[in-house]
């Protein structure tokens, strides 16, 4: 998703998001201020880990609904949080913004690889092996497995 | 000989569970093991008495144990037959058919904590349900509202199995579920409503206004979905009879008034029994027994709850 939209009728929102997504999120928070809705901002800084956020989410009540607006390359990371506390896809918004870049890492050598082109299988850069990019997203690497492509 | 493939079982056991229900433990007739089934699951029981009785109940009984199935009966005040027949002449002993378990009420595999809300009789479908989550170790309340002590079904049973996780409301005590339970559930909470309609849509209505997401709100319906604003329309017979259908009849009742030989037996929607073929015409489909797919082809209507969005219905009778 690029924009975010408001969705109305929702007991109470929670925007996330770091120094530069929370423009993307401005319209929406207008417009829940305007609804007299209660509402909650998360700020993220560069390269925090989630559990405060988890802390927080873990606190919402059914009828929340959760805005995310964050680099793609720290979108998943979130995305991941959210999901696993009980958020689903009709109760959350990600915005992603910035570069494209999807982040890899190698199922042999864990060396680090930025593709943009996703369907595309990669060399890996650091031991050369043909990489296919896989759904299998890894917290702690905070990037997606690349298995081996061709066996 | 039925619309489905049925089972031969026989009443094992009768117990009173209160004035008003009754718990009956069925097994198959040659001792062998019942189909498994899941959470929230019914069978259809076929009883012979004059005429041909269907009726839905929910299985009751422990999902793991197949040796038999239990259902609990609810004697209707307005019992067309079904209720009065299980009460007034089952025997321990009786043999009847069932169909297989098939489940239109089944537990959440994403929610990371489950809600019951039950009225009355409504706590049937909840049993195996919690008995499942239970086995599984996954975590659930119960909140289930009776006219009183004594006309609560598996009173003792909850409170033995599930300690901790019900909460009673008794109207005779002036108790009531209130919806504003529904503002204490935790994000990734499934809400499951089963009773009388006025009860589940007014929870439904109240979990769809905090902001609920409709995949997070199950419920199940004994009596069909009534449409609210119903509209009279026309049904033309293969021989060309024409029948009217008024505003305040079913399509059943307007073809059995006729002296058409119309089948039925539920009236509820549930059993499939008075399945007649469409060759023209829109339906509104209220039944809770056809698939999406057979709704969405328009061939077929269940007459007993379903109704006509055009004018004229042409059915092949
Ligand atoms: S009579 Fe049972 S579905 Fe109509
Ligand atoms: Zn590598």
């Amino acid at each position: 998703m690029t924009e975010a939209v408001f969705v109305p009728g929702k007991r109470k929102y929670v925007f996330c998001s770091d120094q530069e997504g929370i423009k993307l999120l401005f319209n929406v928070i207008e417009q829940v201020k305007e609804e007299g809705r209660p509402y909650e901002i998360f700020k993220i800084v560069e390269n925090q880990d989630c559990l405060e956020l988890g802390e927080l989410l873990k606190k919402q009540k059914m009828g929340t609904h959760l805005y995310v607006a964050l680099p793609y390359a720290e979108l998943e990371k979130v995305r991941k949080t959210a999901e696993e506390i009980g958020f689903t896809e009709e109760e959350t918004q990600y915005i992603g913004y910035g570069n494209k870049v999807k982040r890899i890492f190698c199922c042999r050598c864990h060396g680090m690889n930025e593709t943009a082109d996703v369907q595309a299988d990669i060399l890996c850069s650091q031991c050369g092996l043909e990489l296919s990019i896989s759904d299998h997203y890894s917290v702690f690497h905070n990037a997606f497995l690349g298995f081996v492509a061709k066996l | 000989m039925y619309k489905e493939k049925t089972i031969p079982v026989y009443v094992k056991a009768i117990e009173q569970e209160n004035e008003f229900i009754r718990r009956f433990t069925l097994a198959s007739v040659n001792e062998e093991l019942l189909p498994k089934f899941s959470g929230g699951a019914h069978i259809s029981t076929y009883i012979e008495h004059g005429e041909l009785l269907v009726r839905q109940y929910s299985l009751t009984s422990n999902p793991d144990d197949t040796k038999h199935y239990q259902i609990a009966v609810r004697l209707s005040d307005t019992s067309r037959g079904g209720s009065r027949y299980w009460h007034e002449k089952m025997k321990v002993g009786d043999q009847l058919q069932i169909s297989y378990p098939k489940n239109h009420f089944p537990l959440s595999f994403k929610a990371k904590h489950h809600v019951f809300y039950a009225a009355g009789i409504g706590i049937t479908p909840f049993l195996s349900m919690m008995n499942e989550l239970h086995s599984r170790g996954s975590s659930f309340e119960l909140y289930y509202a009776s006219k009183t002590e004594e006309a609560c079904a598996f009173y003792d049973f909850l409170q033995e199995h599930y300690p901790n996780q019900y909460r009673f409301y008794f109207s005779n005590k002036r108790e009531r579920i209130n919806s504003s339970s529904l503002e204490e559930h935790p994000i990734g909470t499934h809400v499951y409503f089963c009773g009388p309609e006025s009860f589940i849509s007014d929870l439904t209505e109240s979990a769809y206004q905090l902001g609920y997401p409709p995949s997070a709100v199950h419920t199940e319906r004994f009596t069909p979905p009534q449409p609210k604003d119903m509209q009279p329309f026309n049904v033309q017979l293969k021989d060309g009879t024409l029948v009217e259908v008024a505003r305040d009849q079913t399509l059943l009742e307007a073809l059995l008034n006729k002296g058409i030989k119309a089948p039925y037996s539920c009236r509820v929607g549930r059993c499939g029994t008075c399945e007649l073929q469409v060759v023209e015409g829109e339906i509104a489909h209220y039944d809770s027994f056809f698939s999406e797919d057979q709704k969405q082809s328009q061939s077929r209507i269940l007459t007993c709850v379903s109704r006509s969005k055009s004018a004229m219905l042409v059915l092949d009778v």
